[in-house]
């Protein structure tokens, strides 16, 4: 093992980091949770079965499908319905889906299936209890999925362009979890080992949906897909604003998140020199990645100039890649080589340098859980607290909330289906609703108040309650320096979808598909291992296809 | 549309004499902490005292009535509190729950010995204020009622209030009175919002 001198190379500072633009380039990492997930269950050689499978000639019905993770069973029960295909829609004002889903915590009995199916197709309009976990759906992917059952019924394989080019079978549109219409509390899961991580039963509900689809074509089509086939295609996923404001309202959660990631870059930056073991792998991964931004494609004009940028960059990359690695800390080289390139390549570069040392960092992912919001602290002397926004805060008066242009959109909830909204403030009504996710301007108004006189915070808040909110993010932040993003959501330039795609990227989704600045689709265990692929099979970053 | 004391006055009759019959919903703990969150800054709160108020969810959920103690300072009329430190006692005249619980707890926790709130009304909805309290911050509290109007909160040495057990149904009467007021956080769609939302103008070929 590489011998480690941890404290050589610093984590990148916050101000870097936390930057929209560069939260909005993030890649998939082995940190990334269904990574992580998949991988705590091949260790803990989780078992699935499939006890029931109701599912008739036309693909309808429901099915049960229970991994043993521990001494625990939990079931994931699916249920398929014929949609008129005017109904589907990838927007969260849908009202019917192809399938619907519900984790449920136990192996379900027939009246508990019955229940759910009363329950589980009509989503959000259903009502549920805490045996349920995560709730979803999702729909057919029309391009593909009738083709691979069509293909199937002839005893031919799906066209393998189209599985490349598409790479799902299903496409979720909601994954609900902590409470959500009923459902179990987060906190249910907090003594359960590898489940009580952030997002863990999510995910694990999304990798189980994927091996529903995989088992529904080939029910419909009769024959059985090949394995490359299968394991290329993963579920799809539409996300949009309703994701969005997350971030912004979990700070102690996105500072763990990123401090782990960024620990994690700084020990394999540390790293001070490579076997020739490692540099095979690295040069093995390089190519990879230039088969995976290959197959990379979408319609979104401004986001295909990127990826064709970023190909050209790591082109570049590649020539130089074997005389870097050669180098005294060879890693810590690579990062800076790719500090002249876009923000695209320089994310991918933290993914990359990540994935060969999972002995260095995958034991950091039990840091990424948070233990609920930092409670304010009352105590606090105003001078300390001026001295950490002096320190910490110097961003939020880089904009001038005097202009239209630094205010221009505000953050709503809509009454149509109680989702995150975002809005033009000098062109729609509502901004008099705005929720508070403008932080940088909530600073700004703190700091005018923050006049002599007070002592502790205490006292201060009693003269100017509308401060506390924002008060307790300066003492949040003082103890989670990852906890902000560093940018003004309300100015013109605030892309949502930057935060979408830091947010999935910890997810370990890829192939970021944008349909708009404000929604995204992407796709989730795409080249993961199959169920009964739990046998230690961790190489799958940035999957590419093999025929 | 009634105003909020006629309908609080209305609503705590109907619930009171209710009692036991309401019907009543299995709700998450997150799905009520959300839902107090909405309505209190549906009501005008700032977001940190809102934030304050929902972390009062499971401790609230404990106790039915107490759920319904809720809703009546949450509608209750906020008169604008008078502060006043005097050596280690801060006494809070007009002491609305809402506005005045997080400060009390902010002054006891900052150093203050004892915190006197004058005029409140909910009284009951001290207990899971200060177990809260507890909870977050470690240490133990006690309060004792002086008259119908007069609430004294001290700390203390031990353990001296009572567990409250484990979330209740919610009756129905307390969520839709909740919901009156988190939908007053709502903004109602037009055109434009229509145009720009997520997913718009999507043509499903996928």
């Amino acid at each position: 093992m590489n011998k480690i001198f941890i404290n050589e190379v610093p984590l990148r500072k916050p101000k870097t980091v936390m930057k929209l633009d560069r939260l909005g380039a993030m890649f998939p990492t082995r940190m990334s949770f269904m990574r992580t997930l998949l991988r705590n269950l091949s260790q803990k050689k989780a078992i699935i079965t499939r006890p029931t499978w109701e599912i008739d000639n036309d693909g309808f019905g429901y099915a049960v499908y229970t991994i043993k993770i521990d001494d625990r069973d939990y079931s994931l029960v699916a249920f398929t319905n014929d949609l008129d295909p005017s109904d589907r829609t990838d927007r969260v004002i849908a009202t019917a889906w192809d399938s619907s889903y519900v984790l449920y915590d136990g192996v379900p009995d027939i009246t508990e299936i019955s229940r759910l199916q009363k329950n589980v197709p009509r989503q959000e309009v259903g009502r549920f209890s805490a045996k349920e976990l995560v709730l979803s759906r999702a729909n057919k992917s029309l391009r593909l999925f009738s083709h691979v059952v069509q293909a199937l019924k002839r005893g031919k394989q799906p066209d393998t362009k189209m599985i490349k080019d598409i790479g799902y079978l299903m496409r979720t549109t909601a994954v609900y979890g902590n409470g959500k219409f009923g459902i179990a509390d987060r906190n249910t899961l907090m003594n359960r080992d590898i489940i009580s991580g952030p997002f863990m039963v999510e995910m694990l509900t999304v990798w189980m949906i994927r091996g529903f689809t995989h088992d529904l074509v080939e029910h419909l089509g009769g024959s059985k897909l090949k394995k490359n086939i299968k394991t290329y295609l993963g579920v799809g996923n539409a996300t949009g604003l309703g994701m969005a404001p997350f971030l912004v309202t979990h700070p102690e959660l996105l500072s763990n998140w990123m401090m782990a990631r960024e620990t994690g870059l700084a020990r394999v930056r540390a790293i001070p020199i490579l076997s020739q073991l490692q540099r095979n792998r690295i040069l093995e991964l390089a190519d990879r990645v230039v088969n995976h931004l290959n197959d990379w494609e979408v319609s979104d004009k401004e986001y295909q100039i990127r990826i064709k940028s970023l190909r050209t960059e790591w082109r570049e990359i590649g020539e130089n890649l074997s005389s870097l690695i050669s180098e005294e800390k060879p890693i810590d080289a690579l990062v800076k080589f790719s500090e002249k390139f876009s923000l695209d390549c320089q994310e991918l570069m933290v993914a990359f340098v990540l994935e060969p040392f999972g002995d260095l960092v995958d034991g950091l992912t039990c840091c990424m859980v948070s233990d609920g919001s930092m409670p304010l602290n009352p105590v606090m002397d105003i001078s300390e607290l001026r001295e950490f926004i002096q320190r910490d805060w110097n961003w939020s008066i880089e904009f001038d909330f005097k202009s239209k242009k630094e205010t221009a959109q505000f953050w709503y909830v809509s009454e149509e289906k109680l989702e995150p909204r975002l809005g033009l403030r000098y062109e729609e009504p509502g901004s008099e609703l705005e929720s508070p996710l403008d932080i940088a301007r909530q600073i700004e108004k703190l700091q005018l108040d923050l006049t002599e006189g007070f002592s502790n915070v205490a006292e201060f808040l009693r003269k100017f309650p509308e401060h506390r909110s924002v008060l307790r993010r300066v003492q949040v932040m003082a103890s989670y320096p990852y906890s902000e993003i560093r940018d003004n959501m309300i100015s013109e330039s605030c892309r949502p979808i930057d935060m979408l795609r830091c947010k999935l990227s910890y997810f370990g989704a890829a192939k970021f598909d944008p349909k708009s600045d404000r929604w995204v689709r992407i796709t989730l265990a795409q080249g993961a291992p199959l169920f009964d692929e739990l046998d230690g099979r961790d190489d799958w970053w940035l999957p590419v296809f093999s025929a | 549309m009634k105003n909020n004391t006629e309908y609080i006055t209305d609503w705590m009759k109907t619930f009171l004499d209710g009692q036991g019959t309401w019907s009543v919903k299995a709700c998450s703990v997150n799905e009520v902490s959300a839902l107090i969150s909405k309505a209190c800054l549906g009501r005008g709160l700032p977001n940190g005292h809102a934030f304050e108020m929902a972390s009062l969810a499971s401790v609230l959920m404990s106790d039915q009535v107490l759920m319904g103690f809720f809703v009546g300072a949450l509608y209750e009329t906020l008169d604008e509190p008078i502060i006043n430190l005097d050596n280690k006692t801060l006494t809070i005249d007009h002491a609305r729950f809402i506005l005045s619980g997080p400060m009390a707890i902010d002054a006891l926790v900052s150093g203050v010995e004892t915190v006197v709130l004058r005029d409140m009304a909910w009284k009951r909805l001290i207990t899971p204020l200060l177990i809260n309290a507890e909870n977050t911050y470690k240490c133990f509290f006690s309060f004792e009622t002086i008259d119908n109007s007069v609430v004294i909160l001290n700390h203390s040495d031990t353990k001296v209030l009572p567990d409250l057990g484990e979330p209740k149904l919610v009756p129905e009467l307390v969520i839709e009175a909740l919901d009156l007021l988190a939908k007053k956080t709502y903004v109602p769609s037009s055109e434009v919002s229509r145009r720009f939302g997520a997913g718009a103008g999507l043509i499903d070929i996928d």
